[in-house]
């Protein structure tokens, strides 16, 4: 599904050159869950914005469903981030001004879906969350894990391919850190494509396999036992 | 989709209410403002637009060459001029003479009344003033000597209803004036009032010279063919008079030129016409000063919307961020930001037009006009609403749309806000420089104006005017009534002098050719004035040479003459006394003995040079009773006087008027233009202020950190407040430089209107500059006060 060759990113400053990507190379096949890992500074969350076309790679090409992607121009990326892949980020990143029912329904009226479809789908996903009796709350008003649980039902909420996490459990507690861990093991078992930047072991557990960075090149791409 | 944005962008207003406020205030007062400016605007260029065919109608206007005067032009004509243009040239097609018979007092069975906007008037004024009447027929209604039309309001207030007036017989002196029309009230904004329209015949039977050529007295309008050229038709005029007026060639250049002014320039563009009927008179450079405020008001809370959004782009980057994420495109987000843009602009057009119809009355009572909105039939006030709220709606959202809608997803949401405002400083730095270049240059004017119009209220005009009271005579004025009012007023110890003369300021409102009794025939142009012995030594005018006006001489009344010293500079005399002036009447030679001549005075307003001026002692041309009270007594000497009035002059009826306030009316246009300009600037300030407030409270929260930080070291806010008080500061003084020789040569020029003036001086600016600072100064330490004496955790906190 996602294939990358020899991905380089450099950010310049006036005076300073920082390879944040080096020469990086690895495939994510459909249906995997993948955890990425590695010190702050490593190029985690770099990688991740390259692969969830939010960013452009300096160097080296990027493969999405078999096509090259990484001279996409904007336009081109945003249609095919809202056709295919949901972010879920660490600090949930919902809009405070619109309630958790406007939330979710967000990725869909970018999709152009019409408002009764719309209305059913997000129903379908709040309840898969249990969120639904929140439905008219503003994030504010909602804990940390029901935030997240509110961006992870927006993240899925138009079926995408592939689920992108940027540390996902990185601003709750234990117990709500599992709840979502959870509920993003149950979407991969339900077909979708994840990829994760965690610091956290536990959480890397729940995924097939787990990509080691360490300062922006991949040292392991260790296969976990349970996926043999 | 839209129904998300309007969501989202009506919350996003009343999260941060203070800067929405300051949008949708600033916005609606900016828009009110506008408005009220716009309709002004629009009443001012509109007058004289009901007349039938205004762009075809033209006004007589003669240039004099006059002599001790100058160059000078002058809206009134001579009798047979009108009738003479239309035999002679085919292109002119019809004339109407209109003469100003002003006030006059009228009389129906025991009712009096002082009678305004009275005009003898030619029967084409129905057709060319386009006059309806309700009653009567325009082709027979002034056709016959002493017939008169009038207004429905007049007939209404006579006898009480229109079908009463027709037949009726009124009284002016002792003519007797039938009623054969009635006609509808006429619009407000025409440069010529008609209550009351008297055949022109019966103006030629009270003065026979009308019919001759000689003397100006009237009004000249004439309507030329469609399609004429009238510049070409003007070049013709030299002969065409040489035709009618006799003049020995080496005196033409004495002549006169005569040329058109269309009709509907007259309201705006008259005001270097000397003599002429101008009801009210516009001034086309305070319309142009107006739509520049009404404008500049626009950009200032525009400017605010943009500066407002800039600060707020701090908190909606990570929404574009977010929204960016989930698929939105840059148009998307464009649509978003300027849709909000015209929602929060139609909202505060919404209320901009409710606040304006609050608010039209008082207005129309500051100015003195009866401004109104046809919403169903006013299309340039509809079509300006829309174009209004797009512009305002595109021009306030486009910045933040095209700004906020280029951040980079991934900056936004990771790397912390800090990078998002360094590339909009330097704009926003340059967006409130030039709010404060638009308030400086306003407060600048303020004080300029504000000055000149003290200054002219204060100057000394060379006569002494305080507790002077005027009672008009009308025909009251046979010396000996005159003699026995004098004595019985006197009997009243408030009163302290009276006198006679022919106007208040001492001379008559016309002005006259005479000839100097030499071998040269020098002339001299000079305003007459009709004085008694009293007037002088009760205005404080002194005579500097020869002797005042005296009973003791029976001769003065005949052969007497005092001149003013600009008439004795311009004669260049160094002995004025015993010289004679000769003026031919007809057959009769009359000559005249200088006796006296008196220090000038502004018997008019300061805008003009003093002219020359001689008096006469003849009490026919004196039509007015002037009288010095005492000030502590005037209510009861008033009272007084006019029970005194009413005894001796049963039937006629009263009105008295203090000098200071004639004067004072002199300058209504000034103080209306101030009023106006006044108002408009402390909106446009008030915005600004506004603005700024929002802006330094966006600064200040972005420094809440900081301030708390800096507290928990022990440190004091007294630094941060310095340091945002000298940015502000460098601002201002920016601001000040580029404002002060736009604001110096504006005003400058405006004060070259008047003939006495004020200099501008150097501190006008600097206080200009200093009540910015002051305004930065407050509002920056208000704001940082609050923020300060918050708790410093909450501070740090912040994020």
């Amino acid at each position: 599904m996602i294939k990358t060759v020899n991905l380089t990113k450099i950010f310049r400053t006036d005076e300073v050159e920082t390879t944040a990507l080096n020469k990086v190379t690895f495939e994510v096949k459909k249906g995997e869950f993948v955890a990425i890992m590695g010190p702050s500074g490593c190029g985690k969350s770099t990688l991740l914005n390259i692969l969830g076309l939010l960013d452009n790679p300096s160097n080296g090409d990027y493969y999405f469903s078999d096509h090259e992607v990484s001279k996409f121009n904007e336009r081109h990326r945003a249609k095919l981030r809202k056709e295919n892949i949901g972010f879920v980020f660490q600090n949930f990143n919902l809009i405070d001004e619109l309630t958790v029912f406007e939330n979710i329904e967000l990725p869909l009226i970018y999709l152009g879906m019409s408002s009764g479809k719309r209305k059913m789908r997000v129903g379908e996903v709040m309840d898969q969350m249990q969120i639904s009796h929140r439905k008219k709350h503003f994030p504010l008003q909602l804990s940390g894990g029901q935030q997240q649980r509110v961006a992870v039902a927006r993240a899925i909420v138009a079926e995408p391919r592939l689920i992108l996490a940027d540390e996902p459990t990185g601003n709750l507690d234990s117990t709500h850190g599992e709840e979502v861990m959870t509920l993003i093991e149950n979407l991969n078992q339900a077909g979708t494509t994840v990829i994760i930047v965690t610091h956290s072991q536990r959480d890397a557990e729940y995924a097939q396999r787990i990509v080691q960075l360490f300062d922006g090149q991949i040292i392991t791409e260790n296969i976990k036992k349970r996926f043999i | 989709m839209l129904w998300n944005y309007i969501k989202i962008g009506i919350r996003n207003l009343s999260r941060d209410k203070i800067y929405s406020l300051i949008n949708v205030i600033g916005l609606t007062i900016g828009i009110t403002a506008f408005f009220l400016i716009i309709l002004y605007v629009q009443y001012e260029l509109n007058y004289d637009q009901h007349i039938k065919y205004p762009k075809r109608m033209y006004r007589c206007i003669e240039l004099q060459h006059a002599e001790g005067v100058g160059d000078q032009h002058v809206a009134m004509t001579m009798g047979p001029l009108g009738p003479a243009l239309v035999n002679d040239f085919p292109e002119i097609q019809k004339m109407l003479r209109i003469r100003n018979a002003g006030r006059i007092p009228i009389i129906y069975k025991d009712k009096q009344f002082n009678q305004d906007h009275v005009v003898f008037a030619d029967p084409s004024v129905f057709e060319l003033f386009n006059v309806r009447l309700i009653r009567g027929d325009t082709s027979t209604a002034l056709n016959e000597l002493w017939s008169v039309v009038i207004s429905e309001n007049i007939a209404k207030k006579y006898f009480n209803s229109v079908d009463e007036a027709i037949g009726k017989v009124i009284k002016y002196e002792n003519h007797h004036l039938k009623i054969t029309g009635v006609m509808e009230d006429q619009p407000k904004n025409t440069h010529i009032r008609m209550e009351m329209l008297v055949s022109f015949i019966s103006s030629e039977e009270i003065f026979p010279w009308l019919k001759s050529w000689g003397t100006n007295a009237l009004t000249t309008y004439i309507l030329l063919a469609p399609h004429t050229d009238y510049k070409k038709l003007q070049d013709k005029f030299g002969d065409f008079l040489l035709k009618y007026i006799e003049i020995p060639p080496e005196y033409r250049h004495r002549m006169f030129e005569l040329y058109l002014q269309p009709v509907p320039d007259i309201h705006l563009k008259s005001g270097y016409i000397k003599f002429q009927i101008n009801h009210e008179m516009g001034n086309v450079t305070m319309i142009y000063v107006l739509s520049i405020i009404a404008i500049l008001i626009i950009v200032i809370a525009c400017i605010n919307f943009i500066n407002i959004a800039i600060a707020k782009s701090v908190r909606r980057a990570k929404e574009v961020g977010v929204r960016k994420v989930l698929g939105a495109n840059q148009n998307d987000l464009i649509r978003q930001f300027i849709g909000e843009s015209l929602i929060i602009t139609l909202v505060s057009i919404i209320l901009a037009i409710m606040l304006m119809e609050i608010l039209l009355p008082s207005f129309n009572r500051i100015i003195d006009k009866e401004l109104f909105v046809d919403y169903s039939q006013n299309w340039v006030f509809n079509i300006g609403l829309i174009l209004l709220w797009v512009i305002v709606g595109l021009v306030s959202g486009s910045y933040p749309a095209f700004y906020l809608s280029r951040f980079k997803p991934i900056t936004v949401l990771k790397a912390g806000h800090g990078k998002i405002n360094g590339g909009t400083s330097l704009l926003r730095k340059a967006l409130v420089v030039f709010q404060f270049i638009i308030s400086i240059t306003l407060i600048f004017s303020i004080l300029v104006i504000y000055s000149q119009i003290r200054f002219i209220l204060n100057k000394d005009l060379g006569y002494n005017y305080e507790n002077v009271v005027g009672i008009p005579l009308y025909n009251n004025n046979s010396p000996e009534k005159i003699n026995l009012i004098k004595n019985e007023f006197l009997k009243n110890p408030g009163v302290l002098n009276v006198a006679v003369s022919s106007g208040m300021n001492g001379v008559s409102g016309t002005q006259s050719t005479i000839e100097v009794d030499d071998t040269t025939d020098t002339r001299i142009t000079v305003r007459l004035g009709y004085v008694d012995e009293n007037f002088f030594p009760m205005m404080g005018i002194p005579v500097i040479e020869g002797r005042n006006f005296s009973k003791e001489y029976a001769l003065d009344r005949n052969e007497a003459i005092i001149i003013n010293e600009s008439a004795v500079d311009y004669l260049g005399w160094d002995d004025p006394l015993g010289k004679q002036f000769r003026s031919i009447f007809g057959d009769t030679v009359y000559k005249r003995k200088v006796i006296g001549v008196i220090r000038d005075y502004h018997y008019y307003s300061l805008r003009s040079k003093i002219e020359p001026a001689v008096y006469f002692y003849n009490p026919e041309g004196m039509h007015i009773l002037c009288m010095k009270i005492q000030k502590d007594k005037d209510q009861e000497t008033m009272e007084f006087i006019e029970s005194v009035w009413h005894d001796i002059f049963p039937g006629s009826p009263f009105e008295s008027r203090y000098a200071s306030e004639s004067l004072r009316n002199q300058y209504t246009d000034e103080q209306n233009l101030f009023k106006i300009f006044s108002y408009f600037t402390l909106l446009s300030l008030i915005i600004s202020i506004m603005g700024l407030y929002g802006l330094t409270s966006f600064i200040i929260e972005q420094r809440t950190k900081e301030i708390g930080i800096r507290k928990i070291m022990g440190g004091s806010v007294f630094r941060i407040i310095t340091t945002l008080i000298k940015e502000f500061l460098l601002l201002v003084l920016i601001a000040g430089i580029i404002a002060s020789p736009i604001a110096w040569y504006f005003m400058n020029e405006g004060l070259n209107e008047f003939a006495y003036r004020i200099s501008i001086s150097w501190y006008y600016i600097v206080l200009s500059i200093l009540i910015s600072i002051a305004i930065a100064v407050i509002t920056i330490i208000h704001k940082a006060y609050k923020s300060a004496n918050s708790d410093p955790v909450i501070a740090i906190k912040y994020e």
